[in-house]
């Protein structure tokens, strides 16, 4: 531990050296070593004249300038946010970051890194279009004409319904939330949601009619809480209040489903994942899925799958392939990943491929660049499977147990089932072949659920041993069981075959060259790679991003790159493949003082299917009419944000007469998204749209009612973690500045309008349950968000189980946290409150926290010898029964059960999607300029400064092609979108004009614009309050967004091409023309 | 006396100008004024393109031509290495911006503002910082600087001065890195004291072969650069970010 120096206890440069002791061992102790020698001398400074190195100016939170939410370090001058720099407690920002029992004094000096956008965030803070008062509509949606009203007005509006734009001329009622919440009981709630289990259960037609009819019975007194008695399984009326957001993080996501699903009774709470990387999860989540009891089924199946993903964990790595991804410029890369990898390069204990159309500032320090043809990144890892089978460069001892004792013998923490032998159906594989199907016995098993025991039944799975089959528990800890890699039989006239021969068949559909051909690289260059990929043990990884994801083969692709790092073994191993671990908010751990979900005095169940169709399987539900079906329905995923609006707009499976968004914008981020126009400015579409949002954006415009909210500096979230950070985290953002919102009040308190105040306020009016007094039971209020929040602080404060807890704070760290938020108004910190929200008992653990900007585990505590300490830890899927029962809704056929290479682009009903032969020759990606976010950076001067408006790249030769030379302007056009145009209102649109750059970095053929730029509302343009003109800053609208030309689906046609697996939404399989613009 | 220098690591580099943000928001500057700018080049032809990164600040040279021409003794050479302007000096004849071979100095055309890229004097932006004044405000650093007390950084800038890096003076003398250096999430910014063995200037540079900008005009740059090679006619400038107005 450190020793005090004199009265201001900071540190002397002798006790650096220790306190680099302290921050842990590694060959990169010389960055942070560094950095805390740099504090020494403003340590022993007798009168520090730089006020932002004081500690009693710091306060440490988390960015969002980007999802990474690197740690921030935010310095505070006059109640004013004046500069931000990296927090050095989080690993985020530090390898090794400084131990978490370090005092807040001793690193006051020490300014960690931070990307550009990071630090740019106080001007998006600052922003002189953010909103501070609620806006209503004063003209047709998106007129972008608005008047000022009140708080409570709105929140009375929004509660009642009623007439609410009579003023304007439209003389509709507006349905309100009180309308909408029909079914209040959760009893009943809970009977109706296991009657419709059953009757989705029945898979025959008619029994499936007769239950219905018994449901209709049984509920006749509650029949008109549902939105169709003949559809029960549709849910109640309550579903048609939507809920759904771009950027949610956990915190604002537990205290929203606190007020949509548990309170309300919505089952329409749905993300924004498959416009990032839905694919990537999903994949993901089928190879995890656990074959386990299910308590609601009371049968065995496959559940509990993660979504989630594995990264590379670079640190250790000695060879990446980075596929679709560019950690120097996005993939959650900088701060964390980039001194990882720099650190690897510099000492030479790393190189890395890059599999990338585009040479990305990546693949400028690869060892290989490969420019692949978009959509054919599955062929590039069949390839490459190919490759290792033909020449037996698998790790076979890892990829023969198929058991958890097999892997525990072998010092293994995963395990796959390459060798369980599949069953073929008519030449298709299937099933897993089971005990029974040799006639061997079924184990019966019992549980208890609830008091009471349940008997159910365990068909075993069976691997092929020396030519015997022996059955075997995937997690039996006892018997150890291996199988035969490659198996092709017949077993009691049962066709089976392994799952590694099955893959093996998928990658042999092709030569290497054949599939070099279809990437359009070089053979040579995948059997480089191949290679490489294979000699370094399990310290190789394939990391794979959006790139391999946002395709209408995503899910197909992702399985195969993944599968890739199962050949090689390199799950939870240091170098290989890590996954997120999390301190958990939610209280749900042993050991934690608040469990938020059963602190609730009246929690209901949300049920019925939801309004993107997810995780449901079509053939279930009481629509089944055969195929294809009006919509698809995505089994195996779930947020699916493109299918949202337009499913609004089809009334499919049912209206939605309420929405909620919160930040979030469709309309920029999707591809096609100007299709979600359409639809959002049609009140017939949408009774009631609200948006939650801090400036009037691309999408909010088109809302009834802007809700102002509190940016990423005033407000409480959790950001969690990213697989690349093999450190335990949990980063806490809270608020270090006034709130910029007017103040309200709700429950009798102050409080900053905001989403908690919005939700609050609609909850006070409407006497929801689990909310103000007794919100959380007897004596326990929610009147505050800190009252929530706080409570979650506490719980990672708690750690995951007993004894896990942080120390106290002492006396002077309690100091500091009161002297550090002097300036923050009463509406958002005041200390006795907040001591009241968690009780004396958690207070100082709580205050030990927030000192930090969170919790984090120490360096040394992340690895354990060769593996990483913090594991993924179970069986792990290359091949899956359950994907391969489960039926694209539009087509009826069943989707493949392991990695395979489907051609891209493909329509809704499976067909091909050919543009190029009507002219439209070039392929349109788009990739990440570091400095920018999406649809939130592309506005923020300082930001603007780095890259004042984008660029469309072009290859050399297309540019000769066409005549192009460097800033002339073009315009985007596609099939669906001829004009290249954004239809925002009525009479005006936004030509999707940019300026050409020229390169020889891209492959000929594919042109490409960095997200971000183009907007045409976010401050851009003027907007009308109160009938004043507040002139928008042409500043930010600079600059091309070519969303809308990306593919319009031909069958649906309000929707972009999306993967019907893994529900991607398809950002790079549009074929475009570029088309010259007078300059 | 230490003797301040700079290394910059291209190998390690990724070109995300990072530090050309933290300078910006450190050091309040005008609009398309870059104190730390980075370079990058494209360089080759299809497939076998090359792209890299060059971040270039003030080079305080050890010979600077900058100061030689200054003809009121605004630009001066401090002992720890840095070249600094005195703002109470400077007449703003921009004779030293001709004279730099590396072009790090900028005019200041305006009077200063608190920040440059907005107008925080203006309502609507009042109206979101309930009337105050963010961001950082240089003010707070208008003090005089080294044993010379001289006034090189912070709230005494005038309009019509000139200005450039000034390796974050008002940070070192507090024992703090530069903001750059500070910010880099790659490392491939070193800042530190040359007469120190232990420093990480002095290690980087005894283990790597180094060089520097423009070496032959004799100027001694006090920045050095290890890893890949200096720019050549081949290299294209890509991602140009206009500096001038």
């Amino acid at each position: 531990m450190t020793e005090r120096n004199g009265e201001n206890g900071r540190i002397t440069r002798r006790q650096l050296l220790k306190a680099g002791a302290l921050v842990g061992g590694g060959a990169l102790l010389g960055q942070a070593g560094r950095l805390l020698a740099s504090a020494q001398e403003v340590a022993q400074s007798p009168a520090v004249q730089y006020p932002l190195a004081q500690a009693e100016n710091q306060l440490y939170s988390s960015c969002l300038m980007c999802n990474t939410g690197c740690g921030i370090k935010v310095k505070v001058l006059d109640g004013v946010a004046a500069k931000i720099d990296g927090n050095p407690y989080n690993p985020f920002n530090l390898v090794p970051h400084v131990s978490y029992k370090t005092a807040p004094h001793q690193v006051a000096g020490v300014d960690a890194p931070l990307c550009p956008k990071g630090q740019a965030g106080l001007l998006s803070v600052y922003d002189p279009y953010r909103l501070r008062v609620v806006l209503k509509r004063a003209g047709p949606r998106g007129s972008n004409k608005w008047r000022t009203i009140p708080f409570d007005q709105a929140v009375r509006e929004i509660v009642d319904g009623g007439k609410l734009f009579a003023d304007i001329g439209e003389d509709r009622h507006v349905p309100g939330l009180r309308e909408l919440w029909a079914l209040r009981d959760p009893k009943v709630a809970k009977e109706m949601d296991a009657f419709v289990r059953r009757i989705r259960a029945e898979k025959d037609p008619a029994k499936k009619q007769a239950l219905v009819r018994e449901f209709q019975q049984t509920f006749r007194d509650h029949l008109h809480t549902l939105i169709d008695p003949d559809h029960p399984d549709l849910g109640p009326k309550n579903n048609q209040f939507l809920y759904f957001w771009g950027r949610q993080k956990a915190g604002r996501t537990e205290f929203a489903r606190r007020f949509v699903q548990e309170s309300f009774g919505s089952v329409n709470f749905h993300g924004h994942t498959t416009v990032c990387q839905g694919s990537l999860y999903f994949a993901c989540k089928a190879m995890s899925e656990q074959y386990e009891f299910d308590e609601k089924d009371g049968k065995m199946k496959w559940t509990k799958g993660r979504k989630f993903y594995w990264q590379a964990d670079t640190e250790h790595s000695e060879f990446v392939v980075f596929v679709g991804a560019s950690p120097f410029e996005g993939n959650y890369g900088p701060t964390n990943r980039v001194p990882r990898l720099t650190e690897g390069l510099a000492t030479g204990r790393l190189k890395f491929a890059v599999v990338d159309p585009r040479l990305s500032k990546t693949a400028a320090k690869a060892w290989k660049w490969i420019p692949a043809r978009p959509g054919t990144e599955g062929a590039l890892a069949l390839a490459v499977i190919r490759w290792i089978l033909d020449h037996q460069r698998y790790d076979a001892r890892y990829l023969r147990n198929a058991n958890k004792a097999a892997a525990e013998e072998d010092g293994e923490p995963t395990w796959c089932n390459a060798t369980w032998l599949v069953k073929l159906e008519k030449g298709r594989p299937e099933g897993f072949l089971r005990a029974s199907d040799l006639g061997l016995p079924v184990q019966k098993r019992s549980q208890e659920v609830k008091g009471k025991r349940v008997e159910y039944e365990f068909d075993p799975f069976v691997v092929l041993r020396d030519g015997r089959p022996v059955p075997f528990d995937p997690y039996d800890e006892q018997n150890p069981v291996e199988g035969d890699l490659l198996v092709d039989t017949t077993l009691n006239g049962i066709r089976v075959k392994s799952g590694l021969q099955l893959l093996g068949e998928e990658a042999r559909r092709h030569s290497l060259q054949e599939w070099a051909e279809i990437c359009g690289v070089r053979a040579e260059d995948i059997e480089e790679l191949a290679r490489e990929f294979t000699s370094h043990g399990k310290r190789a990884a394939a990391d794979i991003h959006r790139g391999v994801s946002q395709h209408t083969n995503g899910f197909y692709n992702v399985w195969a790159w993944m599968t890739l790092n199962v050949l090689i073994g390199n799950l939870d191993w240091k170098g290989g493949m890590a996954s997120a671990k999390v301190y958990d908010p939610s209280g749900e751990k042993e050991g934690q003082p608040f469990n938020l979900k059963e602190l609730h005095p009246k929690r209901t169940t949300p049920f019925g299917v939801s309004i993107i169709r997810h995780e449901t399987k079509y053939e279930e539900s009481t629509l089944f009419r055969g195929y294809p079906a009006k919509r698809p329905w995505y089994p195996l995923s779930s947020d699916v944000y493109q299918e949202i609006v337009p499913s609004i707009g089809d009334a499919y499976p049912y209206p939605i007469k309420i929405a909620f968004l919160y930040m979030g914008s469709p309309a920029y981020s999707l591809p096609a998204g100007h299709t979600t126009i359409e639809v959002l400015k049609d009140p017939n579409k949408l009774p009631l749209f609200v948006a939650v949002d801090i400036t009037v954006g691309e999408t909010s415009m088109y809302a009834d009612y802007i809700l102002p909210d509190l940016s990423y500096l005033e407000r409480w979230e959790f950001q969690g973690s990213h697989p690349n950070m093999t450190v335990k985290v949990q980063p806490v953002r809270q608020p270090v500045i006034p709130p910029v919102p007017e103040t309200v009040r709700v429950f009798g308190e102050e409080m900053p309008i905001s989403l908690e105040a919005f939700l609050l306020a609609c909850a006070e009016r409407l006497g929801l349950p689990g909310f103000g007094k007794d919100g959380f039971g007897p004596g326990q209020d929610l009147r505050r968000p800190e009252d929530f929040y706080l409570k979650m602080v506490a719980n990672v404060a708690a750690g995951d189980r007993p004894g896990d807890a942080v120390p106290d704070a002492s006396d002077e760290e309690v100091r500091l946290f009161l002297q550090a938020r002097r300036h923050l108004p009463k509406s958002v910190f005041d200390p006795e409150k907040w001591k009241r929200a968690v009780g004396e008992a958690w207070w100082r653990k709580v205050v030990y926290v927030l000192n930090r900007g969170g919790r984090f585990q120490e360096y040394q505590k992340a690895f354990k010898g060769e593996q990483l300490a913090n594991q993924y830890g179970t069986l792990v899927s290359i091949y899956s029964e359950k994907v391969a029962k489960t039926k694209n809704s539009m087509t009826g056929k069943p989707f493949p059960g392991l990695p395979a290479y489907i051609p891209a682009p493909r329509d809704a009903l499976d067909r091909p999607v050919e543009d190029e032969k009507a002219g439209y020759d070039l392929h349109l990606i788009t990739y990440r300029e570091v400095s920018h976010t999406k649809s939130r950076t592309g506005t923020n001067y300082w930001l603007l400064a780095l890259l004042p408006e984008n660029f469309v790249l072009v290859h050399r030769q297309d540019a000769e092609r066409l005549g192009l030379k460097d800033g002339d302007l073009v315009r985007v056009t596609s099939a669906s979108n001829p004009d290249g145009m954004w239809p925002v209102l009525d009479g005006h649109s936004k030509p999707m004009v940019g300026r050409v750059r020229v390169t020889e970095g891209i492959r000929p053929g594919v042109v490409a614009f960095s997200l971000g730029h183009g907007h045409w509302a976010y401050g851009s343009v003027d907007l009308v309050i109160d009938g004043k003109v507040l002139k928008g800053d042409a500043r930010r609208g600079r600059g091309i967004h070519a969303n809308a030309a990306m593919r319009v689906d031909p069958v649906l046609k309000n929707v972009c091409l999306s993967d019907p697996a893994g529900a991607s939404a398809v950002f790079y399989d549009t074929r475009v023309k570029l088309v010259r613009e007078a300059s | 006396m230490p003797r301040y220098a700079m290394v910059v690591d291209l190998d390690r580099c990724m070109g995300c100008r990072a530090c050309m943000e933290a300078c910006k928001v450190e050091n309040n500057t005008p609009t398309a004024a870059f104190w730390m700018y980075v370079f990058r080049f494209e360089e080759g032809e299809y497939p076998n393109t090359y792209i890299w990164f060059m971040p270039r600040p003030c080079m305080h040279c050890d010979n600077p031509p900058c100061a030689k021409v200054c003809p009121v003794g605004a630009r001066y050479k401090r002992e720890d290495g840095l070249v600094a302007t005195d703002w109470d000096r400077c007449i703003g004849c921009r004779y030293c911006e001709v004279a730099c071979p590396y072009g790090v100095n900028y005019f200041n055309w305006k009077e200063p503002v608190r920040n440059y890229y907005l107008d925080w004097g203006e309502r609507d932006v009042r109206r979101v910082t309930n009337g105050q004044t963010p961001p950082y405000r240089n003010p707070d650093l208008d003090r005089p600087y080294g044993e010379e007390k001289r006034r090189v950084a912070g709230g005494g800038r005038l309009k019509g001065v000139v200005e450039k890096c000034t390796f974050c003076v008002q940070r070192v003398e507090e024992g703090l890195q530069p903001a750059c250096v500070a910010n880099c999430p790659a490392f491939a910014l070193h800042f530190g004291d040359l007469e120190d063995p232990q420093s990480s200037v002095s290690q980087v540079l005894g283990r790597k072969h180094s060089w520097r900008l423009l070496e032959e005009l004799g100027t001694e740059p006090r920045v050095y650069y290890v890893g890949a090679h200096p720019a050549h006619p081949e290299s294209r400038q890509i991602e140009e970010v206009k500096a001038r107005v």
